[in-house]
């Protein structure tokens, strides 16, 4: 029987999570040999950069590289990825039940930590020291493995989420002794030290991945408050977050407790461009030469991908998969512009889909989501293009962005922040001069809107201008924008709890009433957990004839999260469609 | 404690071991301990065959796990004797598992220690191409060159002789007395350990026609004297 041969698409795989270690080390493109230095120094770091940037990739080689010479550096390094959290809003916390969150985070880490450690012992080793220890009359060291077995069931059942509620979960704990352990940030951090004094380990680096974002708010200002807490001179924590949308809690400062280090990008950069470049030719290049010298064969082409990915190679990705599909790699003539551009435009317009639903997971943007939309396409957009038509046309530097007052941003940071996120606009954090005693802060338009509009063609990224005169500049007093503050200014209302009390309030911050002493009612928002998982299977990222088929078993996307493998299992949904379908789930609830 | 015992323990065992700690700090030590490894294990089946030559090779282990001890202690010249003698002594064994009388005048006749390397190669073709092929009849198909296996022999004997005897250019010559950790020459003796237990592995490797043990194929491949 012939072999299936492989598509573009095999060599493209988009999340580095579904990624060997061999093929992170063939894909990964050296950029920043600083960025890789911090990821594996003493310092805590909070890492960000939007989503697909490639901190997952930076993380992950990172701590490949340092696994390599732990024979001889004896850091030992360990990916965490935090997907599976969502589960844990499910039990209940109870009186003094240990908190499932502190939980299942502490173990997940050292039950990584442990993995790591076993998988970094030489193959010979148990034979060696069984010989060493009958030569010398003196006894063999320990065996971790067994308590990675017994964290390993505890994990399974956190993640399960079986449990009613904490108090049930001591119960259930393997020992109470792990339960300890796990349930104090402190006693946690003195067992990690106790693993490196075991191991004489130069210290442990812990990469956090998928960290806050995967969490629920609350969550979040735990995760932070226990990462602060880890820090040691032995004990290194890096923590990968997408800027603009992450809770760090009362207790947490960046830059105080954590130094800040992220991945930027600018299509105006040559040296950005080609790095985008360099990662499509490996994997390209894997798949056939023919397919990238298709792509070379007008330098415009290539050069307008990777100015349109943003940084985002996975952009990048999706951009020659459409181009696949529409059999430019068959062809027998030349790539045009043409198809590349219709090609972005089908990717920019899944990317606005994408942007919509995130409403169902980001449940306290979903009215700037609407909004920030609207803004780009109706206002952004369109002044962006006059304003550079007049430009073009006398000569002088077009413009990729625009600058937005501080004053004007802090009003409605949500609506930038969520544009940012979704990798839609970039925002320069720095704070620059825009004039008659205002500041402002730059933000360009992802390149792919700016050429899928007709804004800016590719050549032109290299003459765009920030510069403050080359730039619109929207303030307070902007008409659309004081309209659109109006629209979105917060409108909660807090009461007090006691029936015949009429105080009302808008301030958060009051817990009990100034009139009559009650308790404030403070509305709780439904868990994000049972949120998504009410969600219809059709909201999967699945084809049209497996969601069809789903449907006869399955109704909510919460069935197929807690469905084994075994459960998924249908006429023609076998071994690799049913670990698709229920990877789609875990992605969907980890957004 | 007595005076000499505070001496010895403070002014010879506490700096040992502090030259012992930079050396591990600074050194991978993955491959030295899978090639002892190796060693081990070859010793053990050579037991397994012959009994007496068995309790040689495991002399030969001894040394091999003090060489690398004391080379980890700074004594890097002492650890290069060590690695001398433990090519003589498995030469020996594999030279008297064949030669049982010669064996026995060796044990019970106290007859002289004499069968150097390059005496055992001169004098009795030890590990030549003819010699080999009394007992591995594919030599000749994987030889590099004629006698590739007793020329590395010789080549290697010289050269742990030279250092031995303060031939060596650069390695044992010093102005005055000085023991102190140095990552140029643990390197070196590293170097020079891993050539002399990939030849050892592959005496055994062609004795027994062995090459699927553990580590023997890697280590066999390294003497550059056969292609597997």
């Amino acid at each position: 029987m012939k072999a299936i041969a492989k598509s573009l698409g095999d060599f493209l795989v988009d999340r580095t999570e579904s990624l060997e270690n061999i093929k992170i080390e063939e894909y990964f493109v050296q950029y920043s040999k600083d960025k890789i230095t911090r990821l594996l120094d003493t310092e805590q770091y909070i890492f960000e950069g939007s989503r697909g940037i490639g901190k997952t990739m930076l993380m992950k080689y990172a701590s490949i590289q340092a696994n390599k010479s732990f024979g001889q550096d004896s850091i030992l390094s360990v990916w965490i990825s935090f997907e599976e959290s969502i589960r844990l809003e499910r039990i209940k916390v109870v009186g003094d039940g240990v908190d499932p969150f502190l939980q299942w985070t502490m173990g997940k880490i050292l039950h990584e930590v442990l993995k790591s450690i076993i998988s970094l012992k030489p193959r010979s080793m148990d034979q060696l020291s069984g010989r060493l220890s009958k030569i010398f009359c003196y006894p063999a060291t320990t065996n971790f493995e067994q308590y990675s077995k017994l964290l390993s069931e505890y994990l399974d059942l956190l993640e399960k989420g079986d449990i009613r509620d904490s108090l049930k979960l001591m119960e259930e704990a393997p020992s109470s002794e792990l339960s300890k352990i796990l349930d104090n940030p402190g006693s946690f951090k003195k067992f990690l030290l106790g693993l490196v004094n075991d191991f004489e380990l130069n210290r442990i680096v812990l990469l956090f991945d998928e960290a806050a974002h995967v969490f629920s708010h609350i969550q979040q200002e735990k995760f932070f408050t226990f990462f602060k807490s880890l820090r040691d001179p032995k004990i290194a924590c890096k923590a990968a977050v997408y800027p603009g949308i992450t809770n760090y809690g009362k207790y947490f400062e960046k830059g105080q407790d954590a130094k800040e280090l992220s991945i930027e990008w600018s299509p105006t950069i040559k040296g950005d461009i080609d790095y985008i470049k360099d990662i499509l030719k490996k994997r390209i290049l894997t798949f056939g030469e023919d397919a990238w010298r298709k792509l070379n064969e007008n330098p415009e082409i290539i050069n307008t991908i990777c100015v349109c990915s943003n940084g985002n190679p996975r952009f990048a990705f999706h951009i020659i998969d459409e181009l696949d599909s529409s059999g430019a790699f068959t062809w027998n003539r030349r790539i045009n512009m043409q198809l590349v551009k219709n090609s972005v435009r089908k990717v920019l317009d899944s990317k606005w889909k994408e942007f919509t639903t995130l409403k169902n997971r980001l449940v306290k943007y979903s009215k700037y989501i609407d909004e920030a939309e609207k803004l780009v396409k109706e206002f952004l957009v369109k002044n962006l293009r006059d304003w550079n038509s007049k430009r073009i046309a006398i000569g002088k530097s077009p413009s990729a962005g625009f600058y937005v007052a501080t004053s004007l941003y802090e009003k409605i940071p949500q609506v930038f922040e969520v544009l940012a996120y979704s990798n839609l606009i970039i925002i320069d954090y720095r704070k620059k001069s825009i004039g008659h005693g205002h500041y402002g802060y730059y933000m360009m338009l992802n390149p792919s809107i700016l050429i899928a509009d007709l804004i800016l063609e590719t050549n032109d990224f290299q003459k765009v201008s920030v510069a403050i005169e080359n730039n619109q500049a929207y303030y307070l007093t902007t008409n659309h924008m004081a309209d659109l503050v109006n629209m979105l200014k917060e409108s909660n209302e807090y009461n007090c709890t006691n029936s015949s009390c009429n105080f009302k309030t808008d301030n958060e911050d009051f817990k009990f009433c100034p009139s009559c002493g009650n308790p404030i009612e403070i509305p709780q928002a439904e868990p994000l957990y049972k949120i998504l998982r009410s969600h219809s299977v059709e909201s999967l990222k699945l084809s049209d004839s497996i969601i069809r088929r789903l449907k006869e078993k399955f109704s909510t996307v919460g069935e197929i999260y807690d469905a084994t493998i075994d459960d998924i299992r249908m006429p023609y949904i076998q071994d690799v469609r049913a670990v698709k379908v229920k990877t789609a789930a875990i992605e969907y609830m980890a957004g | 404690m007595s005076y000499p015992k505070i001496q010895f323990k403070s002014n010879i065992m506490e700096p040992v071991i502090g030259i012992v700690k930079n050396t591990l700090d600074d050194n991978d030590f993955t491959k030295m301990m899978e090639w002892l490894n190796t060693l081990l294990t070859i010793s053990e089946n050579v037991g397994l065959k012959d009994e007496e030559i068995g309790s040689l090779m495991q002399e030969v282990s001894s040394d091999c796990i003090s060489s690398i001890y004391i080379a980890t202690s700074g004594f890097y010249r002492q650890a290069v004797i060590q690695l001398r003698s433990i090519l003589e002594v498995t030469c020996n064994a594999f030279y008297y598992l064949d030669h049982k009388i010669e064996y026995n005048l060796f044990m019970s006749h106290n007859a002289k220690s004499d069968r150097y390397v390059s005496k055992l190669v001169n004098d009795h073709h030890f590990y030549t191409t003819r010699y080999i092929t009394a007992f591995f009849g594919k030599i000749q198909e994987i030889q590099t060159e004629t006698d590739s296996v007793s020329k590395k022999l010789t080549t290697l004997y010289g050269d742990l002789s030279d250092i031995v005897h303060g031939r060596s250019a650069s390695f044992t010559k010093l102005s005055q007395i000085t023991i102190g950790y140095s990552k140029e020459k643990f390197k070196f003796f590293e170097v020079l350990l891993h050539r002399s237990l990939s030849l050892i592995v592959l005496l055994y490797a062609l004795r027994f026609d062995d090459f699927i043990t553990d580590g023997v194929l890697d280590l066999a491949k390294f003497t550059m004297a056969v292609r597997v």
